[in-house]
């Protein structure tokens, strides 16, 4: 646990007045508060760090005991015992140190750092909304989910600080989506609302399917004489396998389209997108000796037309 | 069952939020109220959208044409974010996210 530099963080220097630390505080507050960069976890832990320096240095009871101690605060309970020992230290009257509350944000702030635990104690975080209540912690967490998943409306349960939450996944989601949870964030304090938690999904590519929104793409294999003579194929969808016509004289790299087989739209129960097969056209590889005659004559032929 | 709409004065009383502020948000559209019965009521889905202009109010100290500025900036902003998470997909379907 390192030393943390409140003044720094606000930018201002140790002499700096109340006035100087509201106004330094509130011009970065406004840069970093959670409000003005959704879903931003750099902000969101820098709007931490903020808060915690307002916290302390906007007290001045607990910016005298920061300045006092400074990068000796692992001493600071041991100096103030040998003080009150020696009966010549005026402490903080009563133990009331906590009473006075900070002005600082009810928004999404999050916890205080190990150093300010130790410094000023668990309960020396003083922020108040204006409800009196401390609004909840918002939570981030990231799921994973197959492309075969993530086409399912399914339930899941998270386990998010050591907290069981049952989800329901509509079908459809994508990766990078994040959706919010409302009030599954950590809980309020003081009767404040519980935070949100948002959970981002992260969807690995398949090693059969490509997609493109609510388009899947499929390459499939088709040997030399289905492809020029015509015939069926069976190929594969999210629902299983399923038998394709093929076309005479079907290229390489052509494209069919089979509606309604792609991705499940999101919310949109029952609406699918398409799925774009695209045939690969094999080779036919150590060919006997009476193949290799039969394309001599084909080739013959095909010279001849 | 978690009512729909609850009584506007109850909640400022409860948050400590004085009503001339909701006024002003009404005013400026990003909020909507419905008068019943001599009572101002806000919808529950509304909540959200008033604990962060509460915030961005009092906490921030920015006004409330600026919130609708912000407000303007954070649509367009996750408009944004969709349209690149889409291309960002799309690239990698295409196997050009390298």
């Amino acid at each position: 646990m390192a030393y943390i530099d409140y003044y720094k963080i606000l930018g201002i220097n140790k002499n700096a007045s109340q006035d100087e630390v509201k106004k330094a505080y509130k011009k970065l507050a406004r840069k970093h508060h959670p409000d003005l960069n959704p879903n931003d976890r750099d902000a969101q832990r820098r709007f931490q760090e903020i808060n915690e320096a307002n916290e302390v240095l906007s007290d001045p009871e607990k910016r005298k005991k920061y300045d006092q101690y400074g990068e000796n605060w692992k001493h600071a309970d041991e100096f103030e015992a040998r003080k009150q020992q020696q009966g010549g230290y005026q402490g903080y009257s009563g133990g009331d140190f906590w009473s006075s509350a900070g002005e600082g944000f009810s928004g999404e702030g999050g916890g205080f750092s190990d150093f300010f635990e130790s410094l000023f104690g668990s309960a020396g975080g003083g922020r108040r909304g204006r409800s009196g209540g401390f609004r909840g912690q918002d939570l981030n967490a990231e799921l994973r989910l197959s492309l075969r998943e993530a086409a399912e409306t399914h339930k899941q349960v998270l386990t998010v600080n050591g907290r069981s939450i049952r989800i329901t996944i509509p079908a459809g989601v994508e990766n990078g989506q994040t959706i919010k949870l409302k009030g599954q964030g950590a809980p309020g304090m003081n009767g404040g609302v519980p935070g949100d938690l948002y959970i981002t999904f992260a969807i690995p590519d398949d090693p059969v399917f490509k997609r493109d929104g609510n388009s899947l793409y499929l390459t499939a294999s088709l040997d030399l004489y289905t492809a020029i003579l015509g015939g069926e194929q069976m190929v594969s969808t999210l629902d299983g396998k399923v038998k394709l016509k093929v076309q005479p004289g079907t290229q390489n790299g052509s494209k069919v389209r089979l509606k309604g087989k792609g991705f499940p739209v999101y919310k949109r129960e029952g609406e699918a997108g398409d799925l774009i097969v695209t045939w690969n056209v094999v080779l036919p590889s150590g060919i006997s000796g009476k193949q290799k005659e039969l394309f001599e004559e084909l080739r013959k032929l095909e010279s001849k037309q | 069952m978690e009512p729909e709409w609850i009584i506007l004065s109850d909640y400022c009383l409860v948050n400590g939020i004085e009503p001339s502020f909701i006024l002003l948000l009404k005013e400026e559209g990003l909020i909507e109220t419905r008068e019943k019965d001599g009572r101002e009521y806000i919808p529950v889905s509304q909540l959200h959208y008033l604990e962060r202009y509460s915030r961005m109010y009092y906490d921030l100290s920015i006004n409330v044409e600026g919130i609708d500025v912000i407000r303007h900036m954070l649509e367009r902003m996750e408009e944004m974010h969709r349209e690149i998470r889409r291309l960002e997909n799309r690239l990698r379907c295409f196997g050009m996210d390298n």
